[in-house]
C-alpha cells in the first residue's frame, strides 16, 4: 500500500481535539519555576534618565526585578545581518526605540504579583523626536535611531542584471507606480512562550520556547549569552500553537528570560499576553516600492526596475533584512525579464522589530509586480491574463535561470493558468461585466495573480545584503539541509526524529507515511518524535519550519534516513538467507525474494542487531539508528556578480478572484476565488489543502483587513484583537475552489515543492486587481478597508 | 452581604465535568486560570484574554463562555464542563471523528474552545431553533485553517444528524 | 493581562447595593463583565471593590404587563433574545441582539449591563430608543422611571448617580400591525457596529401612523427621531418618503472620523441602511411594495 498520496487524516488530531496538546504554556519542565512580567515601554523614543526599582520589593510574592544596565554583566549584543554598526539587546539599556520595547522584567510568584510590581516600578523618559515615515527616515531624519547610523539606513544595497537602462529607454510604453504595502502580522492563537533554566555549577543554560527552528539563531544567541554553544540547550514543546513566522522572533526573549534566571538565580517562565504580542513581538515589514516596467507595443515585458523601502522596525533583528532579500532569486516572478535593476533599502524606524510572517518577503515583492502587470495591461489594451501569458516562462524552458540567479527547476506556467481561467469562468464574467450598465453603487470587478512561489531557502541568500567585496572577506553561506533519524527498537518498535518542529502542519502524519511506505510497515507501527532539543536533535542549521520546507527538505531526509535502515536490514537479510541483496525486497514488513516471502521481517532483522550483535556479519553495525542529512540541490553562495539560488524549488499558482464592491460604503464582498497550484508531487493533499486554505485566508486578511497601523507618535492604535482584525469565518467566502497541478520538483527524491505561503503572496494582488478592475481605479496599497475604498472613489470622482 | 478583602483567600466551589471541587482562591483569579492552573485542565487555552479569540470557551451551565472573562469567585457552585469533560461523551467520537477526517484543525490551539461552542450548537440543532452557524463560528478564531475544514466538518456531522445546514 | 487586585462583595439585596454605592470609593457593578472584566485584564479599569450583581434577588425576571415587557437587569442577552425572536412584533430587537458580539458572550453578557455601558455604538442603547423604552433606577431615595432619550448623556455616559443602580428595562409592546428592521455595518461578523440602523413603524390600512429611526455608531449616544408628523397617514412606497424621515435623523449626527471611517462614510452608511431598515419595517408591517 502506498500512503504516500494519500489524503490520509492526521495522527496528530485526537490528541488536540481531546485537549491532551502540550504547550509551553502546559509545561512544568523543572521546579521552582517563578513568573515573569516585563514593563515594556510607553514612548516610540526616549532616553531613560533613570529606572526606580525600589518599591519593587514591597510587593509581596516578588522575587527580584532586573533592569537593562544589570544585564550588560551577562550578555553580548546580538550578532546583526548587515555590516552596518547595530546594538541590540533583548532590554533597553537606555534608551528606548519602539513602544513596548523591554524596559524591565519583574519575577514573581505568580504573573498576577508581577504584574502588580511593574505598576511600582518608575521610569523617567526624555522624550525624543520619533521616526515614522520610511522614506523620511532615511531623507530627511529627523534624527538618527543609532548613534552610527546617521541616515537610520540599515542595509542599501544595488543590483545590476543585463542592461536595464537601455531596455528601459528603448521600451514602448513605461508603467510607474508607487506602491505601500502595510505591516501586518501573524497572530497565532498562541502567544510567545519561553521558560529558562541557568544551572550555575556548570554554566550552562536550558531554554524551552515556541520556537519552531531553534538551529537557524542558536549561535545568535549563544553569542549574545556569552557561552560557547554546547552550553545553551533548547527544547521546544510537543506542540506549538501556530506561527507563520513569527515566532522565530521570540529569540531575543529567550536570551531575556536566559540571563533573568541567571541574574536572579531562579527558573523563570514567560508567557507573552496578547497586548504585549500585537505590540512588541514581531510583524511583516512594511515597504515602499517604486516601479517602472517597460513594456514593447505587442506586450513584450522587457524591463523592470524596481526601488524598495523597507520599514525594518527599530533594530535591524536577525534575519532581516531578509525581507528583501528571500525572493531574490525569483524578483521576476513568473515572466521571461532578462534587464532588472534593483535598489533595496533597509530602514530603521520607531516600530517593533520585522521579522518572518507567513509568505516572508513575498507579498511585498508580488504586491506591486502583479498590479503593475495589470496596470500595463488597461494601458497596453490587453486583456491581464493574455498579457500575463505572453510573458510567461515557457514549458521548454526549464530549469529556467532568472536575470537574478534563481534556478526554476520545473512548471507549465500556461497550463496552470488555462485552468484558473476556466475553472473561474474568467471568460464569461468578464463579458458580463463589459455589458453591465452601471446602475446603483454595486461595481463587478475580476483580477488575476501569478505567483512563482519559493520554498526551501538557500541560507546563503541572507549574505546577499552584503557586497560581493564583503562577502569575499567571510566564508561563504549556502545550502538548505534537513536531518531525520528512524530508530528501531529491539522489538520493532519504530521512533523518527525529525527537525522541523512543527506547529499545525501535520508532518507527524507525513512521516509515518513515508516511513511506511519505505519500510512497507503499518503506519501504527512508527512513532515520530517531532519536538526539538538542540542537544540531540541532529545539528542542522537550516532545520526547523519555515520558507515552507517540510516537504522539499524534511520529508526528504526522513525518507532518506529510512532509505539507509531498509538498505541495512535488506544487508542483513541478504547475509541470513545467503542470498544477493539485489533480490531482496520488503513487502507487507517481511523480506521477500524471488521465490516469495521469506520468515525474515522487519521486526526480526531489527530484533537480530540487538539481541545478537555479535552474530551480525563484518560490516553491519549493531542496533537501527540512522541519521540521514539531505542536502537541497542548486543552492550554492551567491556569485560575485550577485547571482542567487534564493531557494532550491520553485512551485506556481494563478489565483482568480472576483468581487462585488458597494461604492457608497466601500464594502467589498468576494465573491469567488478560484486557486490554482503547482506545488508538484502532494505527498498528503488533505494537509496539503488545509495549508493552502489557511494560506487564503491570511492571504485576504492582509488584503481586506489588517493592518498594524500607528500614529505620529509611533503608538501603536491597533495593538488588540478588537482592532487588529483577524477575519472569523464569514468574512472567508463559502465559493472558494482550490486545483492542483503537478509537475514535479526534478532535483527532489519525493517530487514535492512547499506550499502554503503562496496565497499570501497572491491575495493582495488578486483582490487589489479585481477591485482595481471594478472601479476603474488603480490601487496601490492595501488594505482595503471601506475607509480606503470610499476614498479611491472619491479620488477618481475628483480627478473627473 | 459578604466583602471579601482583596488579599484574601476565598473558598469556592465548583462542579468541573462532574467532579466537585473546592479551592481557596483570591478574589481576582480568571476562571480561565483557575480551570487551568488550580485544576490542571490544560486543555482550555488562552490566546487573547479580552474575550476575542474565543480559545478560552467553555460551558458555563450549560452554556458556551469564555473563562478568561469570567471570574473563579464569581461562578461559585456553577457547574462547568471543559474539553476534558465532553471527551467523555459517548456521542464525542462523531465529532472527533468529523473534524479530523475533515482537517478541521492543524495547530490544535483554537480546537478545544471551537469543539465546546460546535458541541453545544449541535445540541440545540435538535431542538426547534436552527443554528446560524456564522454566529456560532464568528466567536472564534483559528489562524490555521481558513475556517473551510471546520465548516466541512459541521456539514458532515449535521448530515449524520439529519439536522440543517446553514453553515 | 490579569486584574489588579480588588475586593469583592457579594450583596444579598438591591438595597445592599446601594448602600455599597453610597459608601464605597471607586466600585464598580460587574454583571456579565464581557466589557468590565476585559478592561480590568487590561488594567485599564481597576475598581478598588467589585460588587457582584449575580444572585441579587429581582434583576433577572422577564415579566410582561400592560403591554410593556420588563427586563431585568441581570437577564443575559441570549434569553432575552430568545424570548423576543419568538414575538414577530419585536423583530427589529432581536436582529438587534443577534448582532452583539457572539453567541458566546451574550450567553453572560446583560441587557442591563449593555445599557448600563451605555456604549454609543453599541445595539441595546439604540434599540432601548427605537422601541421608546425607559429604564427603571433605584437610589437611596427610592426608584424611579427615566426614559431611555434621557439616560444616555455621552459616550459611556448615563444619568445613573454614582450610588444608583439599574435595575430594569421597559420596552413597550408594538401594536399589532408594526413592523421593524435593524441592520448594521461592521469590519466582521460580531464586532462592534461602526453604524447601526433600527427602525421601526406601525401602519393602519396602508398609511403610516407612527414610527421611530434610530442610529448608533454616529454620536456621542445613539440617537433617534420619531416618524415627522407630515408622513402621517403617508404610505411608505415612495423613496421620497424615507428620504425626508432621514433627513430629520442627519442632523442629531455628530459622527467621528476614525481608522474604520470617516464622518462622511457614517453619514453615508446611515442614508445607506436607513433606506433599508425603513423600506423593510414597512413591509414588516404590512405595507404594500405597489
Ligand atoms: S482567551 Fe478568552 S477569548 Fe481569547
Ligand atoms: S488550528 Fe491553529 S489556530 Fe485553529
Amino acid at each position: 500500500m502506498a500512503w504516500i498520496g494519500q489524503s490520509i487524516p492526521r495522527f496528530e488530531d485526537g490528541r488536540l481535539i481531546n485537549g491532551h496538546g502540550q504547550y509551553i504554556a502546559d509545561l512544568t519542565p523543572v521546579p521552582g519555576i517563578q513568573h515573569v512580567a516585563i514593563l515594556r515601554s510607553p514612548h516610540a523614543h526616549a532616553r531613560i534618565r533613570r529606572i526606580d526599582t525600589s518599591r519593587v520589593g514591597t510587593v509581596a510574592g516578588v522575587t527580584g526585578v532586573i533592569t537593562g544596565r544589570d544585564l550588560l554583566a551577562v550578555l553580548a549584543p546580538f550578532p546583526v545581518g548587515v555590516p552596518r554598526p547595530v546594538t541590540y539587546y533583548p532590554m533597553a539599556i537606555d534608551r528606548v526605540r519602539y513602544v513596548g520595547e523591554p524596559v524591565a522584567v519583574v519575577v514573581a510568584n505568580s504573573r498576577y504579583v508581577a504584574e502588580d510590581a511593574l505598576d511600582v516600578i518608575e521610569v523617567d523618559y526624555e522624550a525624543l523626536p520619533v521616526v515614522s515615515d520610511i522614506e523620511a527616515a532615511c531623507q530627511r531624519p529627523p534624527v538618527a535611531l543609532h548613534e552610527n547610523v546617521p541616515d537610520n539606513v540599515a542595509n542599501h544595497r544595488e543590483f545590476t542584471y543585463g542592461d536595464p537602462k537601455s531596455a528601459l529607454h528603448h521600451a514602448d510604453v513605461l508603467i510607474r507606480e508607487r506602491f505601500v504595502y502595510p505591516r501586518n502580522t501573524a497572530v497565532p492563537i498562541e502567544t510567545y512562550g519561553v521558560i529558562a533554566h541557568y544551572e550555575q555549577s556548570t554554566d550552562d543554560y536550558t531554554v524551552w520556547a515556541n520556537f519552531h527552528g531553534p538551529f537557524t539563531l542558536h549561535s545568535v544567541m549563544a553569542h549574545a549569552l556569552k557561552v560557547s554553544t554546547q552550553k545553551l540547550r533548547i527544547k521546544t514543546p510537543q506542540d506549538i500553537g501556530g506561527s507563520y513566522g513569527v515566532k522565530s522572533a521570540v529569540y531575543p526573549y529567550m536570551v531575556l528570560l536566559a540571563a533573568t534566571s541567571r541574574l536572579l538565580g531562579c527558573s523563570v517562565k514567560w508567557i507573552e499576553d496578547r497586548l504585549e504580542h500585537m505590540k512588541a513581538s514581531s510583524s511583516a515589514s512594511a515597504r515602499i516600492s517604486y516601479v517602472t516596467a517597460g513594456f514593447s507595443r505587442d506586450g513584450r515585458f522587457q524591463a523592470l526596475d524596481i526601488k524598495q523601502y523597507d520599514d525594518v522596525g527599530a533594530y535591524i533583528r536577525a534575519p532581516e533584512p531578509a525581507t528583501l532579500y528571500r525572493v531574490h532569486g525569483n524578483l521576476t516572478g513568473a515572466y521571461d525579464v532578462r534587464h532588472v535593476h534593483l535598489e533595496n533599502y533597509a530602514v530603521m524606524t520607531n516600530r517593533v522589530p520585522t521579522g518572518l510572517v507567513r509568505g516572508y518577503g513575498g507579498p511585498q515583492l508580488y504586491f506591486p509586480l502583479e498590479r503593475m502587470m495589470d496596470i500595463a495591461a488597461r494601458q497596453l489594451n490587453m486583456d491581464p491574463a493574455e498579457l500575463r501569458r505572453a510573458n510567461f516562462i515557457k514549458r521548454d524552458q526549464f530549469p529556467y535561470r532568472t536575470a537574478s540567479g534563481g534556478i526554476y527547476d520545473s512548471g507549465d506556467y500556461t497550463a496552470v493558468l488555462d485552468t484558473a481561467l476556466q475553472a473561474s469562468g474568467y471568460e464569461a464574467f468578464r463579458e458580463t461585466t463589459r455589458n453591465l450598465q452601471d446602475s446603483g453603487p454595486m461595481r463587478l470587478g475580476i483580477g488575476l495573480a501569478a505567483v512563482v512561489e519559493p520554498s526551501g531557502s538557500n541560507m546563503g541568500y541572507v549574505t546577499i545584503a552584503y557586497t560581493p567585496e564583503e562577502r569575499a572577506r567571510q566564508l561563504p553561506k549556502s545550502g538548505a539541509v534537513s536531518a531525520a533519524t528512524v530508530a528501531i527498537d529491539a522489538l520493532g518498535g519504530i521512533t523518527v526524529q525529525i527537525d522541523s518542529a512543527p506547529e499545525g502542519q501535520g508532518h507527524v502524519t507525513v512521516v509515518r507515511q513515508i516511513v511506511a511506505d519505505v519500510l512497507t510497515v503499518p503506519m501504527e507501527s512508527i512513532r515520530v518524535i517531532a519536538e526539538m532539543d538542540t542537544a540531540i536533535t541532529p545539528w542542522t542549521i537550516s532545520s526547523g519550519s519555515y520558507s515552507s520546507r517540510f516537504a522539499a527538505a524534511g520529508a526528504n531526509a526522513v525518507f532518506s534516513a529510512a532509505q539507509k535502515v531498509k538498505t541495512k536490514l535488506l544487508a542483513l537479510a541478504a547475509q541470513q538467507l545467503g542470498l544477493d541483496n539485489k533480490t531482496l525486497r520488503f513487502e507487507e514488513g517481511r523480506v521477500w525474494g524471488v521465490q516469495g516471502a521469506t520468515d525474515l521481517t522487519v521486526k526480526r532483522l531489527a530484533g537480530l542487531t540487538h539481541w545478537n550483535p555479535a552474530g551480525l556479519p563484518a560490516g553491519i553495525s549493531p542496533g537501527v539508528y540512522e541519521t540521514s542529512y539531505f542536502s537541497l540541490p542548486n543552492v550554492d553562495p551567491p556569485t560575485a556578480e550577485d547571482l542567487i539560488n534564493s531557494s532550491a524549488t520553485y512551485g506556481f499558482l494563478v489565483d482568480v478572484a472576483k468581487v462585488a464592491v458597494n461604492t457608497e460604503t466601500g464594502k467589498i464582498t468576494v465573491l469567488d476565488y478560484v486557486t490554482v497550484h503547482d506545488a508538484g508531487r502532494l505527498l498528503n493533499p488533505l494537509l496539503a489543502d488545509g495549508q493552502i486554505y489557511g494560506g487564503l485566508a491570511f492571504g485576504l486578511g492582509s488584503a481586506l483587513y489588517e493592518e498594524l497601523r500607528y500614529d505620529e507618535e509611533g503608538q501603536l492604535l491597533t495593538g488588540s484583537l478588537m482592532d487588529y482584525l483577524v477575519p472569523t469565518a464569514s468574512e472567508i467566502p463559502e465559493s472558494l475552489t482550490v486545483l492542483h497541478h503537478h509537475t514535479r520538483a526534478p532535483g527532489i527524491p519525493l517530487g514535492a515543492k512547499g506550499l502554503g505561503e503562496g496565497n499570501v503572496m497572491s491575495a493582495g494582488a488578486a483582490i487589489a486587481n479585481a477591485v482595481s478592475d471594478a472601479l476603474g481605479v488603480e490601487i496601490c496599497s492595501l488594505p482595503l478597508s471601506p475607509r480606503a475604498v470610499t476614498e479611491s472613489v472619491m479620488k477618481k470622482g475628483g480627478r473627473g | 452581604m459578604t466583602r471579601y478583602d482583596k488579599d484574601q483567600r476565598v473558598p469556592v466551589t465548583l462542579t468541573v465535568n462532574g467532579r466537585e471541587y473546592r479551592r481557596w482562591i483570591e478574589p481576582r483569579l480568571l476562571l480561565s486560570d483557575f480551570i487551568r492552573d488550580e485544576l490542571g485542565l490544560t486543555g482550555t487555552h488562552v490566546g487573547c484574554e479580552h474575550g476575542v479569540c474565543g480559545a478560552c470557551t467553555i460551558l458555563l451551565n450549560g452554556t458556551p463562555v469564555r473563562s478568561c472573562l469570567k471570574l473563579a469567585i464569581d461562578v461559585g457552585n456553577g457547574h462547568i464542563t471543559t474539553i476534558e469533560g465532553l471527551v467523555k461523551d459517548d456521542e464525542f467520537d462523531a465529532l472527533r471523528q468529523a473534524f479530523s477526517e475533515n482537517h478541521a484543525l492543524q495547530c490544535g490551539f483554537c480546537t478545544p474552545g471551537i469543539v465546546v461552542s460546535v458541541w453545544d450548537a449541535l445540541k440545540h440543532a435538535s431542538d426547534s431553533d436552527l443554528v446560524d452557524w456564522e454566529d456560532v463560528l464568528s466567536g472564534h478564531l483559528c489562524r490555521c485553517t481558513g475556517y473551510v475544514g471546520i465548516r466541512q466538518a459541521i456539514k458532515a456531522l449535521q448530515a449524520k444528524e439529519g439536522g440543517e445546514a446553514k453553515a | 493581562m490579569k486584574p489588579a487586585p480588588f475586593d469583592f462583595i457579594r450583596p444579598e439585596s438591591v438595597a445592599d447595593v446601594i448602600s455599597i454605592l453610597s459608601h464605597t470609593e471607586d466600585v464598580k457593578l460587574l454583571a456579565g463583565g464581557q466589557s468590565l472584566i476585559a478592561m480590568m485584564n487590561m488594567r485599564l479599569a481597576r475598581p478598588s471593590a467589585l460588587v457582584t450583581l449575580r444572585g441579587v434577588p429581582g434583576l433577572d425576571a422577564i415579566e410582561e404587563k400592560d403591554g410593556v415587557v420588563t427586563v431585568g437587569a441581570m437577564v443575559v442577552q441570549e434569553r432575552m433574545r430568545f424570548m423576543v425572536s419568538h414575538r414577530p412584533e419585536f423583530g427589529a430587537l432581536a436582529e438587534g441582539i443577534g448582532s452583539i458580539g457572539h453567541p458566546q458572550t451574550r450567553s453572560t453578557g446583560t441587557v442591563g449591563g449593555s445599557i448600563a455601558h451605555a456604549d454609543p455604538s453599541a445595539e441595546l442603547p439604540l434599540l432601548l430608543q427605537v422601541y421608546r423604552g425607559s429604564v427603571t433606577v433605584v437610589g437611596p431615595s427610592g426608584s424611579h422611571h427615566m426614559a431611555a432619550e434621557d439616560f444616555f448623556q455621552f459616550p459611556f455616559t448615563t444619568a445613573l448617580e454614582p450610588e444608583e443602580i439599574l435595575v430594569a428595562t421597559h420596552w413597550p409592546v408594538p401594536t399589532v400591525s408594526s413592523g421593524g428592521s435593524f441592520r448594521e455595518f461592521a469590519r466582521r461578523r460580531g464586532d462592534f457596529a461602526i453604524v447601526a440602523v433600527a427602525c421601526q413603524v406601525s401602519i393602519e390600512g396602508q398609511r403610516l401612523m407612527d414610527g421611530r429611526l434610530g442610529a448608533a455608531g454616529v454620536a456621542g449616544t445613539a440617537v433617534a427621531v420619531d416618524l415627522p408628523l407630515d408622513l402621517r397617514g403617508q404610505s411608505l412606497i415612495a423613496d421620497e418618503a424615507a428620504n425626508h424621515w432621514l433627513e430629520t435623523l442627519m442632523p442629531l449626527l455628530d459622527p467621528p472620523d476614525d481608522l474604520e471611517a470617516s464622518s462622511d462614510l457614517r453619514r453615508t452608511l446611515v442614508r445607506t441602511l436607513g433606506r433599508e431598515v425603513i423600506a423593510e419595517a414597512w413591509v414588516r408591517a404590512g405595507g404594500g411594495t405597489t
